[in-house]
C-alpha cells in the first residue's frame, strides 16, 4: 500500500536533496542552461528564424475597455499582440478581438491617401488628393466659418475618442477654433445608466468589486463577453465564481455565454428588470434584512417612506409583469441581502428601455438599502487615471442639436446623439456646414439606417462631410472628403480607463508599426490645421502631448515607452470615500457657501451665479452648474466629502428620492413604469432585441479577417414554442418588421431565448467595410496580405438597426435599443 | 498578522527543488552507477518505505552494475524504442497527436523555455519538451523561489510560484499523468512503477502545495486589499 502523504513526501524532498546538491555527475547532464528568469514584458521568438521579436507595450482599442497589451514586432511587421502582464487592470490578459487588432493594420481595404469625392455623394467615385490640397480646402472653408463670426457651424462628431486622443481634440483644438456643436455617441451605449447614476449617486462609472464579493446579480450584462470592461471584468467574475464558488445570478432575455456560465440563468421579460429590482427591494425592506444605518445617514428618503414606496412591488406582483417567479424573486432577495457584500452589474439589457432610468436607479437602491455602496465587495465608484495636460481656453459657440429634437428628454446629461440627424433635418436649431466625424459611423451605429442615409445624401441639409477615417465604411462612403486615420496601433495617445484594482493605472499607445501610405494620426493633423488657421495651442504633435502630459503628471516617459503601464505602487483602494470627515479649512473657505436646504457646501464662483446673494438666494440645486462647486455635505454635526455630484446639482446624500424627476413629472422615487409600445403589442408580435457576440465590437471589427471569420452570419434567435406557432422552422428565411422597415434574415430555432423576443446580434450586415465585412473591396483598397484571397466565407449577416427606430428614453435619450416591437414572419 | 517565516519557506523550497531535480535526472536518461548508490542511502531506503514504496528492495542485495544494466534495457524499452514505447515528451499527448517528436507545438516550447531566459544544452538531441527537460525547469522555478524566500522577497516569490501554477497547469498536469500511468502499467521492473507512482503522488502533492502558497501570499497581494 502507498501512502503518498505530504508529509512523506517531504522526508522523500529532504533525502532527495541531500543526494542531489553538489553532487556531480549523479545524473545524465542537465538540459537547460542558464538561469531562470522571470519575464519582466514577456519575449518572442520568430518560429522561421528563431530571432528575437521587438517588444512594443501599448494599448488595445478594439473596444472601449482599453486593455493594456504588448505588440510583437518581427521585421518591421506586428506579428502578435499579448495582455501586458504588467498591467494591474488586465493583468497580462486580453481577448480575441484584441489579438485580431493586427488585421486593423493589414486590412486590405485601409484608406492610404486623402481621398475626395468626385460625382455625386455617395456615387462612390473618389480621388486621391495629396495632404496640402485636402488641408487647404478644410482650412478654407474653416477659416470662412471663423471669420463670418459662426464658428459654431463647424461640427465635430465622434464615437471612441478617449484619453488624450480626446483632450487634444475637446479641450484644445474646439476651444481655439471655437466651436462647441460638438456630438458624442454615448446615447446609443448606456447613457440612462449614466443618467441615472448622476440622478442617485453622482459622478456616473460603477465598478463591481468582484474580487471580495459573496453574490453577483447581473442584469442584463454579458460581461464574459462584452462589457466596457471586458477583460477585467470577466477575469474577476471567473476567478469569483470558479475560484471562491461565488453566486452569479443572470437575468437575461437570452442564454447569453455570460448566463451560460451563472450559477441561474433567469430569463426574463424585456424592460421588466426594474420591477424585479423593486420587487427584490421590497422583500428586504418587508423582512428587515436593510442597512437602517446606511438609509438614515446617507440617503434622502426614511426606511417608512421607502416601505410606504415599495410595498406595492411584491414579488408576485413583479412575477406577473417580469415572468420571473415570485418564489424565486424572494429567496434571491433574501440570499443577496445576507451575501453581505453583494454586488449588482447592469448594463445595456437593463437600461436600453424606455424605463432604463428608473431601472438603474432601482438597481442601485437596491445595493444602498443594503450598505453594499463604495465598500469592499460591493457596488463602487470607478477610480481612473488623472492626467494632467496641456489645455488651450477659447470661447465656444454652439447649435443646440447635441440633444436632439425640443422635448426628447428631460436630463440627457449624456445627450442624445442619434437624434442629431433629425434635429438637423428639422433645422429650427441650425444646421452646420462642417460636419466632421470621427471613429463614428453615423448611417451604421444609430437606429433608422435609411433615414440616416438619406439625410447624409442631402447636400441641402448637411453641405460638407469630412470622415476622419482608416477604412472605407458606409458613413466613409457618404462623405466628401477622407482623411485616413491612423489605427490604434500607429497611435500616440495616453489613456486612463477604469481600474478595477481600485489603484489608478496609468498607461500610453504608442506606435507599433509605421502607418503605411500617407496616413496620418488626426491628432497630429488638427496641429497642423491649428498652424494654419492661426490658432495656439501649446504642443506641436500627438506625441508631444503625451511627453508633456507625462511631465505635468510627473511620470517618467522613458519608463512609460518601456512598460506601457504606470501606477504608484503605494497607493491602496479607497472604500467608503463617501464617509471621509473634510477638516474646516475644506469648508470654510473663499466663496463656498452652505446651502440650508441640502445640507450642501459649494463653492458659488464654480457655477454660473454672477454675485454671492444671487447664488445663496437661488440656491444650490437651482443655480445652474452649482454642482461644478461642490465641497461637501452636511451629515449631522460633521461635513463628509458625501457622494459627489457631477452634471446635476444633486446633494451629497445618496439620492433614493429624486427632486429633480419630480420637477419634470416623473415619480421621485424608483418606479416601475412599463414600456408604452410593450402594453399595446398584438397577437404574435414579438420583441426585438440586439446583443454582442465575444469575438465582435459593435462596429469596428469586421474587418478583422481573423474574427469575421469565425463570426459572419447572424440568424435571428427564436424560441422553438414561438416558431412552432408561426410555423417557422430552423433555418428558414423569416422577414422582421417594425414601424420603420423590415429586414429578411434566417431563422435560428433555440431555447436560449425568451419566447417573446427575437433576438439579432448587432455586428453584420455590412455593405461597405471593405472585403471581409462586407464582400465588397473598398474603393482605395489595396492588397498587402497574401491571405486576403483565401476568404471562404460569402455570408455577411444583417444589420437589425434598420428596423429599430431613433427612439429616446424620456429622461436620459438613450437609444431605445431593446425596445422594438416587430412582426416576424416566414418570408 | 503572523510574521512570515521566510527561512521555513526557503529551506522548504529547496528541498522540494531538489525532488524536482531528482526526478528530473532519473527521466532524463538511464540510471547512472552513482544515482543507483545514492539512492541506497539509508535516508532514502527509509524515505521509500515510508511512502510505501519497494525500491530500496529492489535495489538491494546486487551489484550496482548489475542493477545499471538491468535498468538500462528497461529505459530504452519504455522510453526510447525500437517497436512500441511510450513517448516521453508533451507534444505526443496535446496538440499534436501524431506523436512527432520536434512539432512545431515541441519547437513553440523550447520558445518558451528561452523566454525565460534558458537555453539548451548545444549537445541535447532530445525532444525540446522531453518530460526531464520540463520536470528540471520546475526544479529550477522552485529553487529560484527558495532563493527569493531567503532573501525575504517575498513578491518576487510569489512571482516563480505562480509561474509553478501556471507551468504546472498548462504542461506538466496536462499530459504526465497519462505518461505516467502507461509507464505504471507497462514497466516490467519494480523500479520504474515504483518512480512512476512517486512522480504521479508527487506532482499533485505540489500541485496543492503549490496552490495552497500562491492563495495564501497571493491574497496579501491584490492591490493592498
Ligand atoms: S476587451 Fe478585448 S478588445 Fe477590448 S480592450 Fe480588452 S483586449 Fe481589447
Amino acid at each position: 500500500m502507498t501512502k503518498l502523504t505530504r508529509r512523506n513526501f517531504i522526508k522523500l524532498s529532504a533525502a532527495s536533496a541531500a543526494v542531489v546538491t553538489g553532487a556531480k555527475d549523479i545524473f545524465g547532464k542537465p538540459v537547460l542552461s542558464g538561469v531562470l528568469k522571470l519575464k519582466e514584458a514577456g519575449k518572442d521568438y520568430s518560429p522561421v528564424t528563431g530571432k528575437e521579436r521587438k517588444i512594443i507595450p501599448s494599448a488595445c482599442w478594439q473596444c472601449v475597455a482599453r486593455d493594456a497589451i504588448i505588440c510583437y514586432v518581427e521585421d518591421g511587421k506586428l506579428v502578435k499582440i499579448e495582455g501586458n502582464p504588467e498591467a494591474i487592470r488586465n493583468k497580462g490578459k486580453i481577448c480575441a478581438k484584441g489579438q485580431a487588432g493586427i488585421n486593423q493594420v493589414y486590412d486590405p481595404d485601409r484608406i492610404l491617401y486623402p481621398m475626395k469625392r468626385v460625382g455625386k455623394r455617395g456615387e462612390g467615385n473618389w480621388k486621391r488628393i495629396s495632404w496640402d490640397e485636402a488641408l487647404d480646402e478644410l482650412t478654407a472653408r474653416m477659416k470662412k466659418l471663423r471669420d463670418d463670426g459662426h464658428p459654431e457651424k463647424f461640427m465635430f462628431h465622434y464615437g471612441r475618442m478617449k484619453g488624450s486622443d480626446d483632450k487634444i481634440i475637446k479641450s484644445n483644438f474646439l476651444p481655439a477654433f471655437g466651436t462647441k456643436t460638438i456630438g458624442n455617441h454615448t446615447s446609443i451605449c448606456e447613457g440612462a445608466k449614466w443618467t441615472a447614476q448622476e440622478l442617485t449617486w453622482g459622478k456616473h462609472y460603477d465598478v463591481n468589486d468582484m474580487p471580495n464579493t459573496n453574490m453577483i446579480l447581473n442584469f442584463g450584462s454579458n460581461i464574459l463577453e462584452a462589457h466596457t470592461s471586458h477583460i477585467q471584468i470577466a477575469q474577476r467574475t471567473i476567478e469569483a465564481i470558479n475560484g471562491r464558488g461565488v453566486k452569479l445570478v443572470t437575468f437575461d432575455v437570452r442564454l447569453s455565454n455570460t448566463a451560460a456560465k451563472s450559477t441561474e440563468w433567469i430569463p426574463i421579460k424585456p424592460g421588466t428588470d426594474g420591477a424585479v429590482a423593486l420587487a427584490m427591494a421590497n422583500v428586504v425592506m418587508e423582512e428587515g434584512l436593510y442597512d437602517e444605518d446606511f438609509i438614515n445617514t446617507w440617503t434622502n428618503v426614511t426606511v417608512v417612506q421607502l416601505k410606504d414606496h415599495l410595498i406595492r412591488y411584491t414579488p408576485e406582483w413583479a412575477e406577473g409583469i417580469s415572468g420571473v417567479p415570485a418564489s424565486k424573486i424572494r429567496s434571491l432577495a433574501i440570499e443577496y441581502a445576507n451575501a453581505k457584500p453583494g454586488t449588482i452589474v447592469s448594463y445595456r439589457g437593463a437600461v436600453a428601455h424606455y424605463n432604463g432610468v428608473d431601472t438603474e436607479r432601482a438597481i442601485k437602491t437596491l445595493d444602498a438599502i443594503l450598505g453594499y455602496i463604495d465598500v469592499k465587495g460591493g457596488t463602487c465608484h470607478a477610480v481612473g487615471a488623472k492626467w494632467k495636460y496641456p489645455k488651450t481656453k477659447g470661447k465656444q459657440k454652439k447649435l443646440k442639436i447635441d440633444n436632439g429634437l425640443k422635448g426628447d428628454a428631460a436630463y440627457p446629461t449624456h445627450h442624445i446623439n442619434h437624434r442629431v440627424f433629425k434635429a438637423i433635418k428639422d433645422g429650427k436649431n441650425g444646421r452646420p456646414d462642417i460636419y466632421m466625424f470621427y471613429c463614428y459611423e453615423p448611417v451604421y451605429a444609430n437606429g433608422e439606417v435609411q433615414e440616416n442615409i438619406d439625410i447624409m445624401k442631402d447636400e441641402k441639409l448637411l453641405p460638407y462631410i469630412v470622415s476622419i477615417n482608416p477604412f472605407y465604411t458606409e458613413s466613409s462612403a457618404l462623405a466628401d472628403l477622407i482623411l485616413p486615420d491612423v489605427t490604434y496601433l500607429e497611435r500616440w495617445s495616453w489613456d486612463d480607463m477604469v481600474s478595477y484594482e481600485h489603484i489608478p493605472e496609468f498607461y500610453i499607445r504608442q506606435p507599433v508599426v509605421k502607418p503605411p501610405g500617407e496616413v496620418r494620426q488626426f491628432q497630429d493633423v488638427v496641429c497642423d490645421l491649428a498652424k494654419r488657421l492661426g490658432l495656439k495651442m501649446d504642443f506641436d504633435s500627438a506625441e508631444d502631448f503625451v511627453r508633456k502630459s507625462c511631465k505635468k503628471t510627473k511620470i517618467d516617459f522613458k519608463h512609460m515607452q518601456e512598460h506601457g503601464v504606470w501606477h504608484d505602487p503605494k497607493a491602496k483602494p479607497k472604500y467608503g470615500s463617501y464617509a471621509k470627515v473634510l477638516s474646516q479649512k475644506d469648508y470654510i473657505a473663499d466663496g463656498v457657501i452652505f446651502d440650508e436646504k441640502t445640507g450642501v457646501y459649494w463653492n458659488w464662483t464654480k457655477s454660473k451665479a454672477k454675485a454671492k446673494e444671487e447664488a445663496a438666494a437661488t440656491g444650490y440645486t437651482d443655480t445652474k452648474n452649482a454642482y461644478k462647486g461642490y465641497v461637501g455635505q452636511r451629515i449631522g454635526d460633521k461635513v463628509c466629502a458625501g457622494f459627489k455630484p457631477d452634471k446635476i446639482n444633486k446633494s451629497g446624500k445618496f439620492e433614493i428620492y429624486s427632486g429633480f424627476l419630480k420637477k419634470k413629472g416623473f415619480n421621485p422615487l424608483p418606479s416601475y413604469v412599463p414600456v408604452p409600445e410593450h402594453q399595446k403589442m398584438k397577437e404574435g408580435e414579438m420583441i426585438l432585441t440586439t446583443y454582442k457576440v465575444g469575438v465582435q465590437i459593435h462596429s469596428r471589427s469586421q474587418n478583422c479577417k481573423w474574427l469575421t471569420e469565425i463570426y459572419h452570419d447572424n440568424p435571428a434567435l427564436i424560441n422553438p414554442v414561438t416558431a412552432k406557432k408561426k410555423g417557422i422552422k430552423d433555418g428558414d428565411k423569416i422577414k422582421v418588421k417594425s414601424i420603420v422597415g423590415e429586414i429578411i434574415t434566417n431563422a435560428r430555432v433555440t431555447e436560449g431565448v425568451h419566447p417573446e423576443v427575437i433576438a439579432i446580434s448587432h455586428h453584420l450586415g455590412h455593405w461597405e467595410y471593405g472585403e471581409f465585412a462586407s464582400g465588397k473591396k473598398a474603393s482605395s483598397g489595396h492588397r498587402c496580405e497574401p491571405d486576403c484571397h483565401n476568404k471562404w466565407w460569402t455570408e455577411k449577416g444583417v444589420h437589425p438597426n434598420w428596423i429599430i427606430p431613433n427612439a429616446p428614453d424620456p429622461v436620459a435619450g438613450q437609444l431605445r435599443f431593446m425596445d422594438t416591437v416587430v412582426s416576424v414572419d416566414k418570408a | 498578522m503572523k510574521k512570515i517565516d521566510t527561512g521555513g519557506l526557503a529551506r522548504s523550497a529547496s528541498q522540494r527543488s531538489g525532488m524536482w531535480d531528482l526526478l528530473s535526472g532519473i527521466y532524463r536518461s538511464e540510471p547512472t552507477l552513482m544515482l543507483i548508490e545514492r539512492l541506497r542511502a539509508p535516508a532514502f531506503s527509509k524515505a521509500f518505505k515510508e511512502l510505501g514504496f519497494e525500491i530500496a528492495e529492489y535495489l538491494k542485495g546486487r551489484s550496482s552494475t548489475e542493477i545499471a544494466d538491468e535498468l538500462a534495457v528497461e529505459y530504452t524499452r519504455l522510453f526510447v524504442g525500437p517497436g512500441k514505447h511510450i513517448y516521453p515528451y508533451e507534444s505526443a499527448y496535446t496538440n499534436d497527436k501524431s506523436g512527432i517528436a520536434f512539432s512545431a507545438a515541441s519547437s513553440q516550447f523550447k520558445d518558451l523555455i528561452k523566454s525565460y531566459g534558458l537555453g539548451y544544452r548545444t549537445d541535447f538531441c532530445g525532444a525540446f519538451d522531453h518530460i526531464g527537460v520540463e520536470l528540471e525547469f520546475m526544479g529550477k522555478a522552485v529553487s529560484e523561489e527558495a532563493a527569493a524566500w531567503s532573501q525575504a522577497e517575498h513578491t518576487t516569490a510569489l512571482k516563480y510560484l505562480k509561474l509553478q501554477k501556471e507551468f504546472l497547469k498548462k504542461h506538466l498536469l496536462k499530459w504526465v499523468p497519462k505518461f505516467l500511468e502507461a509507464v505504471i502499467n507497462r514497466a516490467r521492473r519494480s523500479f520504474y512503477r515504483d518512480i512512476g507512482m512517486m512522480t504521479k503522488g508527487y506532482i499533485s502533492s505540489e500541485a496543492d502545495e503549490i496552490r495552497g502558497l500562491v492563495n495564501r501570499f497571493g491574497s496579501k497581494q491584490r492591490g493592498g486589499k
